[in-house]
C-alpha cells in the first residue's frame, strides 16, 4: 500500500512537472535558446579588402557567458566560419541519464557536430525540445526576411539582437532593382550597385550588411489619477467617456484601494511637499458628479452640431440636383467618327548563312560591393564614415555602372561629404528617401574596366 | 498530498498558456499579451523572469537622468540606497527585479521628494568592454514631475526602438511624449514600436521614517554603482550643432 503511494505521487508529480515544464519550453525556455542563430554568422572580410584595412575592420567575436553555460562552441573551421553545437533537451545514448523523474537536464554532446549536419534524430515517445532561434524581425515562410548578404559588426549576436544595431548595406525585403530611369525593391539600409555587363545585360547586386551597435530608445507614457483626468477631460469631450468607464472599469478605485491598504504611506497633494493622510475615497465622490455633468454637455454639443451638419448636406444636394436640371435640359449634337484601315501584307523569306568569327571566352564582369565604417559601436551625434569598395572581378569592362545608398532613418548624411575616388569620374546625387533620410547615388562617367577598383566616402550622423 | 499550492498554479497558468505563448513567445508578434502596466510593480518583470532563463548574474546599466540637476538614489529592497550620486546618474541592475529610486534636491521641486519604481524586463546585449556606453535611460522630465506632485500616476514604458522603423527624431526626449489612454496597455503599445525593456511608475508614495514595509523599496534585487568612466575607446567623431537639411541636389564628385 505504501508502495502504490509512493508510486501514485510520483506519477502526479511527473504529470504536474512535465505539463507545466513543457509549456515554459514552449513559451519560456525557449527563450533561452534563442541566442543560437538559424544561419551561420561569418566573420570573414571579402578578399578584396586590402590587408590593413581588413585588420581594422575585422570584427571581433564577443563571447557571452550563457552561450558558454548553455552549449559549448567549437573553434572554427579553416573557411572562416563558426560552427556550433546546440544540445538537445532530450536523453541521448550513453549518457547517464538513470531516472527520468520529470527533470530536465541537459546532455553535453560527446563531440562536436557541425551545423551541415543533421541532428540526431529524437528517441521514439520523445518530443525535441530544442526551438530555433527566433529572430526580433518578423521573416517570412520562405526566410526571405532574413539577410541575405555577410553582416560585418562588433559581435556576432548582431544577428540575434537586431533591435539592438544600426545596419546599413545589404539588400533588406524586397530585392533591388535598379533600372534606368525606373527603380524599385530599394528599402531602407539598402546599399547596392547596377552595372551593365559587355552582353548587354543589366544586373543589380548588393554589398554586404554594416551593423553598428547604437540602440535608441523610447517610452510609452499614460497617466492615471484624477486630476488628469479632469484636465484632459476639459479639452476633448470624447475623452469624458473613456475616463468614466475607466472610474466604472475599477481602474481608479483599485488605486485608491492600494493607497489605503499600504500602511504608513502618505499621499503628496501639492509641490510644497504637504503631505496628508485624506482618504482617496472623498476625492472620487466629489469628482464624480462633476464629471457626469461635462458627459451630458459633450453629448448635447455633438447632437446640435449634427444637426447643423444634416442641414448643410440637404441644400448641398438640393443645389447639385439643381445643376443636373439644368445639364439635362441642354441639346446635345454627338458626333461618330469612323476610319477604315487597310493593312498590307508583308512576306519576308530569311536564309540561314555561315558565320566566321573569334569568340570571345574572357569572363564577363560582376560588380562587387564591399561597405565598411570606421566604427562599430556609436551613439546619438556621432559621425561615422562609409566607405564601399566597388571592383570589377571579370575580364570585360562594366557600363552604366551606378552605386545606390539608401540610408536608414536614423543616418542623416552630411551634405558634402560625398565624394568618388580621383580614378574614376562620377557624380553623387542626393535625394530624400521619404523617411527622413536620403538616397545618395554614385554614378560613373565612363566603363569599369576589367580588374578595376575604386572607392566611394561619404560621413552621415547617427540620429 | 504535500504538493504546494504555488507549485500547481504555475504548472495550470503554464499548462492554459502555452498554447498560444510558445508559438510566439511573450512578447512577439500581435496577440494575446500578458503583460500589463496596470500590473501591481514587480509583476511583469517576475512573470518574465521566471519564464526565461537569463544569467542572473548579468546587471543591467542605467541611466537616470532628470530634468537639470539634482540627487538619485537607488533602493534595492532596503530603507538605505545601494547607491546615490548626482544626476545624470548611473547604476546597474538586475533583470526581474523591482527596484525603488529617491529623487530630491531638484531645484524645479524645491521641498519635495519623488519615490519612482523600475521595473526591469529585458536586458540589452552589447559588445563586451561597451556595457555602460549604452545604459538604457530613464528620463524624467519636468512634466512627469509636476503631474506626479499633483497626486497623479504617470507609467511610462521603455522600449528599445526597432531600427527598420524608425523615426527620425529621438522618441525618448521628444516635447511631446508618445501617451495611451489611461485603459490601454502601454507595454501593449509600446511593443508595436520596439521591445519593452522596463517599467516606470511614478506617484505621490514617499515613506515614512521607521514605518514603512521592505518591500516598498523593491523586490530586493542586485544592484550596484556604476564604474568610474573610463575614457572612451570610441574613435566616433561628433557632429556639429547645426546640421544642412536635406534636400534634392547634385554635387560634383572631388576630382
Amino acid at each position: 500500500m505504501n508502495h502504490c503511494s509512493k508510486l501514485r505521487r510520483r506519477l502526479l508529480a511527473s504529470s504536474l512537472l512535465s505539463t507545466g515544464l513543457l509549456s515554459l519550453t514552449g513559451c519560456g525556455l525557449s527563450a533561452a535558446f534563442q541566442k543560437e542563430p538559424d544561419h551561420v554568422y561569418s566573420t570573414t572580410t571579402p578578399q578584396m579588402i586590402d590587408e590593413e584595412t581588413a585588420e581594422a575592420s575585422r570584427p571581433v567575436e564577443a563571447r557571452y557567458p550563457e552561450q558558454a553555460l548553455l552549449w559549448p562552441r567549437t573553434a572554427r573551421s579553416a573557411a572562416g566560419f563558426t560552427l556550433r553545437q546546440v544540445s538537445m533537451l532530450t536523453p541521448a545514448a550513453g549518457t547517464d541519464e538513470t531516472e527520468a523523474e520529470g527533470v530536465i537536464s541537459l546532455v553535453k554532446p560527446q563531440s562536436a557536430v557541425p551545423v551541415s549536419q543533421p541532428a540526431p534524430a529524437a528517441p521514439a515517445g520523445l518530443t525535441r525540445r530544442f526551438h530555433a532561434a527566433e529572430p526580433r524581425l518578423a521573416t517570412r515562410p520562405d526566410g526571405s526576411g532574413l539577410p541575405r548578404t555577410n553582416t560585418i559588426a562588433a559581435s556576432p549576436l548582431a544577428d540575434l539582437f537586431p533591435d539592438e544595431y544600426l545596419f546599413d548595406g545589404g539588400d533588406r525585403a524586397a530585392t533591388a532593382a535598379i533600372g534606368s530611369p525606373t527603380r524599385s525593391g530599394l528599402d531602407s539600409e539598402d546599399t547596392v550597385g547596377s552595372f551593365r555587363d559587355a552582353s548587354g545585360n543589366s544586373r543589380t547586386v548588393a554589398s554586404n550588411r554594416v551593423a553598428i551597435y547604437a540602440p535608441r530608445f523610447g517610452s510609452v507614457r499614460t497617466t492615471t489619477g484624477l486630476a488628469a483626468d479632469t484636465k484632459i477631460d476639459k479639452a476633448v469631450g470624447a475623452r469624458e467617456a473613456a475616463a468614466i468607464g475607466s472610474l466604472n472599469n475599477g481602474t481608479a478605485p483599485q488605486a485608491s484601494v492600494a493607497d489605503d491598504a499600504l500602511v504608513a504611506l502618505e499621499s503628496r497633494h501639492g509641490a510644497d511637499g504637504m503631505m496628508a493622510s485624506l482618504p482617496p475615497a472623498q476625492s472620487l465622490n466629489r469628482e464624480r458628479p462633476v464629471q457626469s455633468q461635462k458627459a451630458d454637455k459633450g453629448r448635447q454639443s455633438r447632437d446640435s452640431a449634427a444637426a447643423h451638419t444634416f442641414l448643410r448636406k440637404d441644400a448641398s444636394v438640393l443645389a447639385q440636383q439643381a445643376r443636373n436640371a439644368e445639364a439635362w435640359t441642354r441639346k446635345s449634337f454627338p458626333q461618330i467618327f469612323a476610319a477604315t484601315d487597310s493593312p498590307s501584307a508583308i512576306r519576308d523569306v530569311q536564309k540561314t548563312q555561315q558565320t566566321v568569327g573569334v569568340e570571345d571566352q574572357r569572363e564577363g564582369g560582376v560588380l562587387q560591393l564591399v561597405k565598411l565604417a570606421d566604427v562599430h559601436t556609436a551613439q546619438t551625434g556621432d559621425v561615422v564614415r562609409f566607405t564601399i569598395r566597388f571592383r570589377n572581378t571579370g575580364e570585360l569592362p562594366l557600363s552604366d555602372v551606378r552605386i545606390v545608398d539608401n540610408l536608414t532613418p536614423r543616418l542623416q548624411y552630411i551634405e558634402g561629404s560625398a565624394a568618388i575616388d580621383e580614378k574614376h569620374p562620377g557624380s553623387v546625387t542626393i535625394d530624400p528617401n521619404g523617411e527622413g533620410s536620403s538616397v545618395l547615388t554614385f554614378t560613373l562617367d565612363g566603363e569599369l574596366e576589367a580588374n578595376a577598383t575604386g572607392t566611394i566616402t561619404f560621413e552621415a550622423t547617427v540620429r | 498530498m504535500k504538493f504546494s499550492a504555488p507549485l500547481l498554479l504555475l504548472s495550470l497558468l503554464t499548462a492554459v498558456s502555452g498554447g498560444s505563448a510558445a508559438a510566439q513567445g511573450p512578447l512577439a508578434g500581435p496577440g494575446w499579451q500578458p503583460l500589463n502596466d496596470r500590473l501591481p510593480p514587480g509583476y511583469n518583470a517576475a512573470i518574465l523572469q521566471r519564464i526565461r532563463s537569463e544569467d542572473a548574474t548579468w546587471l543591467q546599466p542605467m541611466r537616470v537622468e532628470l530634468p537639470s540637476t539634482g540627487s538619485v538614489a537607488l533602493h534595492a529592497g532596503q530603507p538605505a540606497p545601494a547607491a546615490e550620486s548626482a544626476a545624470p546618474a548611473s547604476f546597474a541592475i538586475g533583470m526581474g527585479h523591482l527596484y525603488r529610486l529617491r529623487l530630491s534636491e531638484l531645484p524645479e521641486f524645491p521641498a519635495a521628494e519623488f519615490y519612482p519604481t523600475i521595473e526591469l524586463l529585458d536586458r540589452l546585449h552589447p559588445p563586451a568592454g561597451q556595457e555602460f556606453q549604452h545604459p538604457i535611460p530613464f528620463v524624467f522630465t519636468a512634466d512627469d514631475l509636476r503631474l506626479a506632485a499633483s497626486g497623479a500616476l504617470v507609467t511610462r514604458v521603455i522600449y528599445l526602438e526597432r531600427p527598420q522603423t524608425a523615426a527620425s527624431d529621438d522618441p525618448l526626449r521628444r516635447e511631446r511624449p508618445h501617451t495611451v489612454p489611461a485603459g490601454d496597455n502601454a507595454v501593449a503599445a509600446a511593443e508595436m514600436h520596439g521591445r519593452p525593456l522596463a517599467i516606470v511608475r511614478i506617484g505621490g508614495r514617499v515613506p515614512v521614517d521607521g514605518q514603512t514595509p521592505p518591500f516598498f523599496f523593491g523586490s530586493g534585487g542586485p544592484a550596484a554603482a556604476a564604474p568610474a568612466p573610463a575614457p572612451e575607446p570610441r574613435s566616433a567623431r561628433r557632429a556639429p550643432q547645426t546640421t544642412s537639411a536635406q534636400q534634392s541636389s547634385t554635387v560634383a564628385s572631388r576630382h
